[in-house]
């Protein structure tokens, strides 16, 4: 093979490698390949038992009067979610399992979230807070 | 402003320190043995389900209650053909699923049987009217051993168990008949003479030619792996931290795991054509990717490998290492992650140092040990199509590399080599020979083992990859697919949390796990490297004296001999597999969509978790393990007729160590069947 021919073939093949390579990235592509984080003003909050983290995140703001939508997916076994002073309960979330609601944020507070279905051994302290923020 | 941020603040930790509880609903034992229904004759299974298991807590039958004491429930729940069956159900932990092979409905959506905790769900009357073993499975994902949540019902009589140990013994009987008829240089009928020149094949032959000696070709082979071994990685570390939902563990434990027996019977080494871990380390050594580099020219140390290394014994011993927490790697995506991390980083240390040929995949890579040895096995092969062209030919070209490819990575003589073991078919040697002289074969199973077994002197690392591989088919089968909780827990240390990068710390072991992790390992470990050896052995000296032969020493015999598992051995992973594949396949393909586990659906390829036909399961496991026997016998023969040249003697011999390897075959039909 020519000089020129190496370098080329070479070239071409070292980059398909460093492209694949990138794929240990992919993590940074939940913005882009999550349907759900498609749509404007989602919160995606992904509930693992409270040893792994609980919610995630399980602090969120929002300002007053704005509309979001929460999709709370399950991530290792069956939750629950429920905001009482909203009246939401969206009932079990199995593993891979996502529900969604939709709430317009139009008195400022604080609201409690919390996992309704016994977990872990930590079960109980799996919560976490909306909070809606005045101008 | 500050005031109204400590309010929120003060919000925040009042909510997360207060544990209040939010669902205390617990059934209490009373409420749930006292059935107030009325289900007739149908008797009551009152069952808990547990991270990771099904107790049988107690049996109910018309007035009549056996309730068992904790910690003496049956493993297996036993009823008779035409039993009716109500089961009780409740959770002691967080919420699971509930699925009969062949008699709840699909596992799939509103379907599914699901057991919260704080509930009693009631499951039937079910009418057992299939007579055999079929599993109880959790089918809704409570944790990281979820898949391994399985328990055994037998309907009895369990008729098909009786006919697969019939079975089992006629095929014995049958391949030992055969061979009592002195059948030479043939295995099951089929000559061992005969094979088939794959490249000369019309039209396929051609275009495979043109495409393996193309210089790409091992690099286009290894690039869509090494996307996905980066994405292994990827989802390994930062993916979710449930197993079966994360790409780590579907693709290599279920999807890999299982395909790579099938690759070794149809393709031989085929999985290290294009397996990317070895592959930095051989292009950046070769500082090239694409084309042939002169070896003077390459960056390393080029150190000599040690001549201890040279063997099988630390792939063995490391495939051993990596089945002894097998609970954990097939379960927690880190420690996966953490393992493959290892095996990228280690090739590029012995390519950079030591001459930088293929030393690790030949002595180190847990994986090459038992994919070289059972690739003896294997119908496929790479030669050379005439041997005395290549004795002839002085320059060697396959060896030390010529223009057009490299002198063999795996360090040995493709043109004169006839065995399997350690040819990594990369195939360099089709590039290099200038006299067109190397092909790929089909063949017959074992075709070379009877001639690598009767030379094997002091191959006792290639004999103990067989005990290991052998004993640890059953044990994975258990571990995967038993019914005996403990065997799983002492394995997996106790721990029910799943775990990435981020939750590394909730795999630390309490005391009493490590204690129990030890028994297990201690267990899996001496039954693999001493029990069955040591019952080997012994029937190998009884073979020799049965055969009447003094020339050959016992342990000759032995080494020899186990050689017969090669074939066997394959099978019976062949049998795991399939079960893997079919009840697991919805975990792979879904990964491939959502590999972190995160929701994603890239591909549209999202499926819920539905065992195609398990109850069918050991029906196809069956005729493997029959076939694997069947190899084993006559391959015992084959090696028996090499090393003692007599058939009387070399029958005789048989015939004791077929009733080992008929034994052995029993075990496995009472584990899948019994
Ligand atoms: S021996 Fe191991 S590292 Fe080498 S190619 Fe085969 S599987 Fe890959
Ligand atoms: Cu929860
Ligand atoms: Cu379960």
């Amino acid at each position: 093979m020519s000089r020129k021919g190496i370098v080329l073939f070479e070239g071409l093949a070292l980059m398909l490698v460093v492209l694949s390579v990138t794929a240990i990235f992919l993590p940074m592509w939940d913005d882009v390949l999550n349907p759900e984080k498609k749509e404007p003003k989602t919160i995606v909050i992904r509930a693992q038992v409270k040893e792994a983290g609980g919610f995630e995140p399980s602090v969120i703001k929002v300002k007053k009067g704005e509309k979001v939508r929460i999709v709370v997916e399950g991530m290792d076994v069956t939750h629950g979610f429920t905001i009482k002073s909203l009246g939401v309960d969206l009932g079990e979330i199995k593993p891979g399992e996502k529900k969604a609601f939709e709430f317009v944020a139009d008195k400022e507070g604080v609201y409690v979230f919390k996992c309704t279905i016994m977990c872990s051994p930590m079960h109980n302290f799996m919560k976490g807070v909306i909070i809606v923020e005045g101008e | 402003m500050s005031s109204k941020i400590l309010v929120i603040i003060s919000a925040i930790l009042l909510a997360f320190l207060l544990g209040i509880p939010v669902n205390a609903h617990v059934v209490s034992e009373k409420e749930w043995l006292n059935d107030p229904h009325d289900h007739g004759d149908a008797k009551i299974v009152f069952v808990k389900a547990y991270q990771f298991g099904f107790a049988i807590k107690a049996i109910q039958d018309g007035s009549k209650i056996i309730v068992y004491p904790e910690g003496s429930e049956p493993s297996v729940l036993e009823v008779e053909e035409g039993d009716r069956i109500v089961f009780r159900v409740i959770s002691g932990d967080v919420t699971h699923g509930f699925y009969i092979d062949g008699y709840t409905p699909t596992a799939v959506g509103d379907n599914r049987i699901v057991i919260e905790p704080g509930k009693i769900v009631e499951v039937g009357p079910i009418t057992f009217n299939k007579p055999g073993k079929i599993k109880l499975r959790c089918s809704v994902t409570c944790g990281p051993l979820h898949p391994f949540m399985v328990s055994d019902i037998i309907v009895k009589p369990n008729i098909f168990f009786y006919i697969l140990m019939a079975s089992t013994f006629t095929i014995a009987g049958l391949t030992l008949l055969y061979t009592s008829r002195a059948p030479e240089n043939r295995m099951l009928g089929v000559s061992l003479d005969k094979d088939l020149d794959l490249l000369k094949v019309r039209v396929i032959g051609p275009i495979l030619k043109r495409f393996l000696q193309w210089r790409g070709a091992h690099f286009t082979l290894i690039l869509p792996n090494l996307l996905i071994f980066m994405v292994v990685l990827a989802a390994g570390f930062f993916g979710n931290p449930t197993g079966n939902k994360n790409f780590s563990i579907a693709v290599v434990w279920i999807l890999w795991f299982a395909a790579v027996e099938f690759l070794i019977l149809f393709g031989s080494r085929t999985w290290c054509t294009i397996c990317p871990l070895p592959a930095f380390g051989e292009w950046i050594a070769r500082r090239r990717i694409y084309s042939v580099h002169n070896p003077r020219k390459w960056t390393s140390l080029g150190k000599k490998w040690p001549k201890s290394l040279n063997n099988m014994w630390v792939s063995a011993l490391s495939f051993l290492g990596i089945s002894l927490i097998v609970p954990w790697l097939v379960t927690r995506p880190v420690v996966t992650g953490l393992l493959f991390a290892l095996l990228i980083a280690i090739p590029l240390f012995t390519h950079i140092i030591f001459d930088p040929q293929r030393n690790f995949c030949r002595s180190i890579c847990p994986a090459n040990g038992y994919i070289g040895y059972h690739s003896n096995a294997s119908i496929f092969a790479v030669r050379s199509r005439d041997k005395s062209v290549c004795d002839k030919h002085r320059p060697k070209e396959c060896i030390r590399g010529s223009p057009t490819g490299y002198g063999c990575p795996w360090k040995i003589y493709p043109g004169g080599h006839n065995e399997n073991t350690y040819c990594g078919q990369c195939y360099e040697c089709l590039r290099s020979c200038p006299l067109d002289n190397m092909t790929l074969k089909l063949r017959m199973i074992g075709q070379d083992l009877a001639k690598i077994a009767a030379k094997a002197k002091n191959k006792f690392d290639e004999a103990w990859m067989g005990f290991i591989r052998f004993t640890l088919a059953v044990f994975y089968e258990l571990v995967f697919f038993g019914p005996y909780f403990w065997i799983k827990d002492w394995g997996n240390m106790g721990i029910i949390y799943g775990a990435n990068l981020a939750t590394i710390g909730l795999l630390t072991p309490s005391l009493e796990g490590l204690n129990n992790w030890f028994k297990w390992a201690l267990i899996v470990a001496g039954v693999a490297l001493v029990g069955y050896p040591a019952v080997f052995y012994g029937f190998s000296w009884l073979a020799k004296k049965l055969a009447g032969e003094n020339g050959i020493s016992t342990r000759q015999l032995f080494l020899s001999f186990s050689y017969a598992l090669v074939p066997y051995g394959l099978f019976l992973w062949l049998a795991f597999a399939f079960s893997l594949i079919l009840v697991n396949w919805a975990y792979p393909i879904t990964a491939f969509s959502d590999p972190l586990g995160w929701g994603w659906n890239i591909f549209g390829t999202k499926f819920e978790w539905n065992p195609i036909s398990p109850e069918v399961l050991p029906y196809l496991q069956a005729p493997l393990l029959l076939i694997g026997l069947a190899l084993a016998i006559n391959t015992t023969y084959n090696i028996a007729r090499e090393l003692l040249n007599d058939h009387a003697k070399a029958f005789r011999a048989t015939l004791v160590m077929g009733i080992l390897h008929t034994m052995a075959g029993l075990v496995f039909v009472w584990i899948v069947a019994g």
